[in-house]
């Protein structure tokens, strides 16, 4: 077995996370992306044939390491866009246009249209859908759709591609999509057929590592900042980390979070070896979303009135996870897919 | 998902499923899968078949009469055996006692001892519970006082399985009341024929009798059957305990049940009912968490790192889980769980092809459910432990 990291890809987590300590203010998010960029970290999403330096688990790391940061939710969607194109076409110039930083691409599931909205029309020259808050699109040249009849690669400012944008609830910019019988050329669909199912598969592992790594390290940055303030905060003429009430809750939550990362795990593996059933990548997302949840409404409560103020990042953390429940392709739509794929 | 076995492990992983798919006998099976319990001579003739296999003690030294398995191995043959259905391999000798005696026995202890356990042909139990020393088991007052090359053992144990099946007691007894309640108790290994003992049995919520009593009267144990120090039973208590809890996160079995809950949820055209696929999606989930832990815990076991508090981790959501399955497997029967009686589930008068009485083995396997989380240690106790090796927080 071969489940701990490489040195390599220790060395890879511990720079990210080195980056990314002092980089939670808001405000700078644009010059981040470029740094990102820069750093070549989106190459983790890719092979080296595909011009990157990774695959399923460095992809996985990388957004372990930011988990907990705005980057991530950027992140993620760009890295589903990159697997998609590089199982395409590894060589397609678009994918090192991607990880320079020099034009954002975003990755779509069917499972994230909104129900029975998307559609390959007349014969496959045009696609009609519509989706809702998804991340980084505001910023993206680019759509990679994976469906199952097709892989398609759609222009953001083609002119029957209508996007709104609004605040979401974690505070980042969320778009809804509409497409629009959006005709598609020969250069738009990538890959047709069984080439087209290979993609879909690839790109939802990589979406199952991706938001898993960021519910894994979301969660133990929640549990961390918890168990560090009762070991410090006093009550009752002692550290409350000494009330066994409250320490038996710090283990469900710390087994809770070791829970996330092994599910975690499981995911970047089957993004690595591509070889998973679906209701597993599905039972892994809803799994770690559920007990990150748990973590960070058990990490405010701990803190006690203090936990209820923004000068702590727990709110936020609830925030984020609570859309990575909600978001379509999120948990509640892989919970919902799993009573479906049992009929 | 693939864990990324080695070719040695895929291979020995196939050896055993073929092994147990031709050895296990189908009555055997067949009373593990639906829930009703076992009597002494199913466990027996199971392991009676491993030792002859040589695999009743596949993780001990081949020196002791093992097979040197790695951690790999030792979970692979643990998840199989128990997914196809087999016994629960007892552990009081193979995984308990005998570990302690080939690390700390004298030369003569593991001459006589060890050998009975690999050959099967010496049933051991465990004394270390008492009436007033449960979790707070350093507390015991089981007492053994010196008599020339002997003690007098005086006392009674509680909640010893199958002791009513077994030939020797492996127990804790005081041998020192003034010192600090750890330091005074010794670990001795006793044959239970020996004059003074008396073994009372107790029924279990399911009806069934695995758990006793056992009184100690002036029983005089030899000196010689003394393990390590007098006075340092602790130790050799707490590497006994380690021991137990590995085993503790049982996938095999987690896996067994889940597929008996779907095959009942189907024969009662359930497969539809979204109560029933949301409750199902839950325990699933929660056994691939489970799984991915353990194999976490045992990719670190490999690398050479011992085991500490993941294996109460193990052990508190292991028993949680199984639990769980459990219940909700009875919940899933409905009315049909309603009719019980525990009579039926006795060996001579139960039918195996009658689906009242498999339905009585579902509610007997939930009632005994409750069992894990209370013992190896509770779960509060566990809890306890990784509160402070893990956390930090005494």
């Amino acid at each position: 077995m071969k489940l701990t990291l490489t040195q390599e890809q220790s060395m890879l987590a511990d720079s990210v996370t080195r980056f990314m300590t002092g980089k939670n203010a808001t405000g700078e998010e644009e010059s981040i992306w470029r740094e990102v960029a820069e750093l070549g970290w989106l190459g983790a999403g890719v092979g080296e044939s595909a011009g990157g330096f990774g695959g399923g688990r460095e992809m996985a790391i990388v957004m372990e390491s930011v988990g907990g940061n705005e980057l991530a939710e950027a992140l993620a969607p760009v890295f589903v866009a990159l697997a998609i194109l590089e199982k395409s076409d590894p060589e397609a110039a678009l994918i090192s246009r991607i990880i320079s930083g020099d034009v954002v691409a975003c990755g779509l599931l069917p499972e994230m249209a909104a129900d029975d909205s998307l559609q390959l029309e007349d014969e496959m020259t045009s696609v009609s859908g519509q989706f809702h808050a998804l991340a980084n699109v505001h910023r993206a040249r680019h759509l990679v759709l994976a469906l199952p009849e097709a892989t398609l690669l759609l222009s953001v400012s083609d002119a029957n591609v209508h996007l709104r944008s609004y605040r979401g609830m974690d505070g980042k910019t969320k778009s809804d999509l509409k497409l629009d019988h959006v005709a598609l050329s020969e250069a738009s669909v990538l890959s047709k057929g069984p080439d087209a199912v290979a993609a879909l598969n690839r790109a939802r592992v990589t979406h199952a590592a991706a938001i898993t790594a960021e519910c894994s390290g979301l969660a133990a940055a929640l549990f961390q900042y918890t168990l560090d303030y009762v070991q410090q905060r006093r009550q009752f003429g002692q550290p409350i980390g000494g009330f066994q009430a409250l320490q038996h809750r710090l283990v469900d939550m710390f087994v809770a979070v070791e829970e996330v990362q092994s599910l975690a795990l499981a995911a970047a593996r089957a993004a690595t070896i591509e070889d998973a059933p679906e209701s597993a990548l599905s039972r892994a997302i809803a799994g770690a979303s559920d007990r990150a949840l748990h973590v960070a409404k058990e990490a405010i409560q701990l803190h006690g009135a203090v936990g209820m103020t923004e000068d702590l990042p727990l709110g936020a953390g609830l925030r984020r996870l609570k859309v990575l429940q909600l978001v379509p392709g999120g948990a509640e739509t892989q919970k919902r897919r799993l009573l479906q794929s049992f009929n | 998902m693939d864990a990324g076995w080695s070719p040695e492990d895929r291979a020995f992983r196939k050896e055993v499923r073929d092994f147990t798919q031709e050895k296990l006998p189908a009555a055997i099976r067949d009373k593990v899968m639906s829930g009703r319990p076992l009597e002494r001579q199913d466990y027996m003739r199971w392991q009676d078949i491993l030792a002859q296999k040589g695999w009743i003690a596949g993780f001990w030294p081949k020196c002791h009469g093992g097979q040197d398995w790695t951690a790999s191995q030792s979970y692979i043959f643990q998840e199989e055996t128990t997914y196809a259905g087999a016994p629960w391999l007892l552990p009081f000798g193979v995984n308990y006692v005998g570990p302690v005696i080939y690390t700390y026995g004298t030369e003569e202890q593991k001459a006589r001892h060890l050998p009975g356990i690999v050959s099967n042909e010496v049933f051991w139990c465990q004394g270390y519970s008492e009436p007033n020393a449960g979790s707070d088991l350093a507390r015991l007052s089981t007492r053994a006082h010196r008599d020339g090359d002997s003690y007098i053992v005086t006392g009674s144990k509680i909640w010893t399985s199958m002791a009513h099946w077994a030939d020797w007691i492996f127990a804790l007894v005081r041998t020192d009341s003034d010192a600090k309640p750890q330091a005074g108790i010794s670990f001795l290994l006793i044959d239970l024929n020996s004059p003074g003992i008396t073994i009372q049995p107790i029924q279990s919520i399911e009806g069934a009798h695995h758990l006793n009593q056992v009184f100690f009267d002036n029983v005089r144990v030899p000196v010689d059957n003394r393990i390590g120090e007098e006075n340092a039973g602790w130790t050799y208590a707490k590497f006994l305990l380690g021991h137990e809890r590995v085993l503790s996160a049982e996938i095999g079995k987690a896996k067994r049940m889940l597929e008996r809950l779907r095959s009942l949820a189907e024969e009662r055209n359930l497969a539809r009912d979204p109560r029933y696929l949301e409750n199902l999606a839950r325990l699933e989930t929660d056994v691939l968490a489970l799984e991915w832990t353990t194999l976490r815990m045992l990719d670190t076991v490999m690398g050479g790192t011992a085991p500490g508090v993941e294996a109460s981790m193990l052990k508190l959501r292991g028993s949680t889980v199984v639990q769980e399955i459990a219940e909700y497997t009875v919940d899933v029967l409905g009315h049909e769980a309603l009719a019980f009686d525990p009579l039926f589930l006795e060996e001579t008068i139960n039918d195996p092809s009658s689906e009242l009485s498999r339905n009585m083995g579902v509610v007997s396997e939930f009632l005994f459910q409750r069992a894990p989380t209370i013992w190896g240690g509770s779960n509060e106790i566990q809890r306890n432990i990784i509160s402070k090796h893990a956390l930090g927080l005494g």
